[in-house]
């Protein structure tokens, strides 16, 4: 294999250019799986209420900005009947994670986690519940105290969902989980169900109608919606652009450097014939086989990263992904291919550009 | 019928005030070998260049065959069909096994992997090279790798032979070794021949001897 030879005169170098396209990849990576996990989870703890119209304080980014007063819960209720279950989300700053997610349901809803061991905190106690992946890391079982609020409460339960956001965190009664956020009196968002799902439209219409400080929205399209995830995405976009263009110059810097030296031999396969494409053929091999094995050590960064925010103190427990899904892998070798290709221009108009005679007499 | 015409052939080259060429012509028979003699910087080269079609002339044409070379088609497609070039330093590819350099002019004519490996062996075989032929060139002697180069000229057959300066970077026998070699096969290939070369032993080896000086045609010696 004449490109992969040619990979090997220069071993360091093409370290150095996979090095280079690998931290780009990794980056991007890392970003497009910590996003599209957020994003993912979040939808799932939703999915998992069964509810049909989610509601939150108008302009809130996101859940955990959105704020809804009692009043407006008390009339939503009167309003609709029992069909609506309010819901305290935040986050708690401790001194042993500095992102502590809290989630207050109501007691009916306490029932839906899944105990693995334990009960549920008793209405009107400051006792919680807390997620499989917390215990694990602060070794809890059922019975023992956790440090909260500047307090300490007792661990009546443990849960899992399934879902590493959740089963990074702590639930409580509602009333508990807002002493705890400091947030009396108010709520983050609504979930309601409808057992006529053919009403569903018609009254999210009248909530937003009777309720002007709040946003009804069919829960299929809440998480979609969620401000917050845009400004992410888009901030993950234009990470992913700068790595990008960053590992492209990498690359293309190599090429470059490999087309100087290799000058006259460009020059003699021209003049046994080649055209230049098939110069640039053998290029573009040695491209694709920089940037693909750059992807390859680029997804392996993104996991230790991703393992190691996962370990910090500073991210809370859960928010982050240990794997990287097949999607997102198979998105970035799709980067990657794209990245070979543009990284392949500027050599490839060079040698389009290039008299063999003056190749031939390059030293 | 002449095969090769060259007709007031004149090569002037961008920030040079000299004629590298100043209306050459001369003629060639199918499978004839001439020897252009002449000092350093005479125009062999740029002759050689304007035959192979790695560079355009100013003025004048080049007749193969009773047509101009540029209704051969494309440059590369002219080169890769009609010419085989054996270059004065060998001029192999490093990257490349002696075979892989061999068989390099079939790449560009769309040849088959297996066939060009077949073909390669059997011309590195020709120039006693069969067993280097999975040697990178800096494994191996001068004068194996321009038996290879010349191996490289002859895989397709070419109707015309260049070689400016084969033996120059050679000690004298082993030069003289490579240039009879490469008379040898070539006329088993019928191709005509053009050797551009100082050296008058080896030139003297050619049918007819043409005498350059300072981009012109002096009487042959």
């Amino acid at each position: 294999m004449i490109f992969i030879r040619n990979i090997l005169r220069h071993k360091l170098r093409s370290i150095m250019t996979i090095l280079g396209a690998a931290v780009g990849i990794a980056i991007y990576v890392a970003v497009v799986a910590i996003t599209n996990n957020l994003e993912k989870e979040t939808k799932q703890v939703i999915d998992d209420y069964n509810a049909d119209i989610t509601v939150q304080g108008k302009g809130a980014p996101s859940p955990l900005h959105s704020r809804i007063k009692s009043e407006d819960i008390d009339a939503l209720k009167a309003m609709l009947g029992n069909q609506v279950d309010p819901l305290v989300v935040g986050a708690l700053r401790e001194n042993w994670n500095s992102y502590v997610m809290l989630l207050g349901v109501p007691l009916s809803l306490l029932p839906r986690f899944g105990l693995l061991e334990g009960s549920a905190p008793l209405p009107g106690g400051r006792d919680v519940m807390i997620g499989t992946i917390l215990a694990q890391e602060l070794g809890l079982k059922a019975g023992g105290s956790i440090p909260l609020g500047g307090g300490s409460a007792i661990v009546t339960g443990i849960y899992s969902m399934g879902n590493r956001l959740v089963d990074g965190g702590v639930v409580a009664d509602i009333a508990e989980a807002q002493r705890l956020l400091g947030k009396e009196g108010q709520i983050n968002i609504a979930l309601v169900r409808i057992r006529n799902k053919g009403e569903v439209k018609n009254l999210i219409r009248d909530i937003n109608r009777r309720f002007p400080r709040l946003n009804a929205l069919p829960t299929a399209d809440f998480v979609g919606n969620i401000r917050l995830f845009r400004t992410i995405g888009t901030f993950t976009k234009s990470v992913a652009i700068i790595c990008f263009f960053g590992s492209c110059l990498v690359v293309t810097n190599t090429l470059l450097m490999a087309l100087s030296e290799r000058t006259r031999e460009v020059g003699i396969l021209m003049a046994v014939g080649w055209r230049p494409w098939l110069v640039i053929r053998m290029l573009l091999a040695e491209s694709v086989t920089l940037c693909l094995c750059g992807a390859v050590a680029g997804n392996g960064m993104a996991i230790l990263i991703l393992k190691f925010l996962n370990n910090s103190k500073a991210v809370g427990f859960g928010w982050i992904p240990v794997t990287i899904s097949p999607a997102t892998f198979l998105g970035s070798l799709g980067v990657t291919i794209l990245l070979a290709l543009i990284a392949l221009i500027w050599p490839a108009t060079i040698v389009y550009k290039l008299s063999p005679v003056e190749a031939l007499r390059h030293e | 019928m002449p095969f090769l015409i060259v007709d007031q052939l004149s090569k002037k080259y961008p920030n040079d005030n000299t004629n590298a060429l100043k209306g050459i012509s001369f003629s060639m028979l199918k499978g004839e070998i001439v020897a252009v003699v002449g000092p350093s910087g005479c125009g062999k080269s740029t002759l050689l260049n304007l035959i192979e079609y790695l560079d355009l002339p100013t003025s004048g044409k080049i007749l193969v065959n009773g047509k101009p070379v540029g209704d051969y088609g494309p440059a590369h497609t002219f080169r890769s069909k009609m010419v085989g070039f054996v270059f004065q330093y060998h001029h192999m590819v490093s990257g490349m096994t002696l075979a892989e350099n061999v068989a390099a002019p079939l790449i560009a004519q769309g040849v088959g992997k297996l066939e060009r490996r077949r073909r390669a062996l059997e011309h590195l075989e020709n120039v006693g090279l069969g067993h280097r032929a999975h040697f990178l060139p800096n494994l191996v002697s001068g004068g194996e790798r321009q038996r290879a180069a010349v191996a490289r000229a002859l895989i397709t057959s070419p109707s015309i032979i260049l070689a400016d300066e084969p033996t120059g970077n050679l000690d004298s026998s082993a030069g003289e070794a490579v240039f009879k070699l490469m008379l040898a096969q070539s006329r088993l290939n019928g191709s005509t021949v053009i050797i551009a070369t100082h050296n008058l032993a080896i030139a003297a080896m050619a049918d007819r001897i043409i005498q350059m000086r300072d981009g012109e045609l002096i009487s042959p010696v």
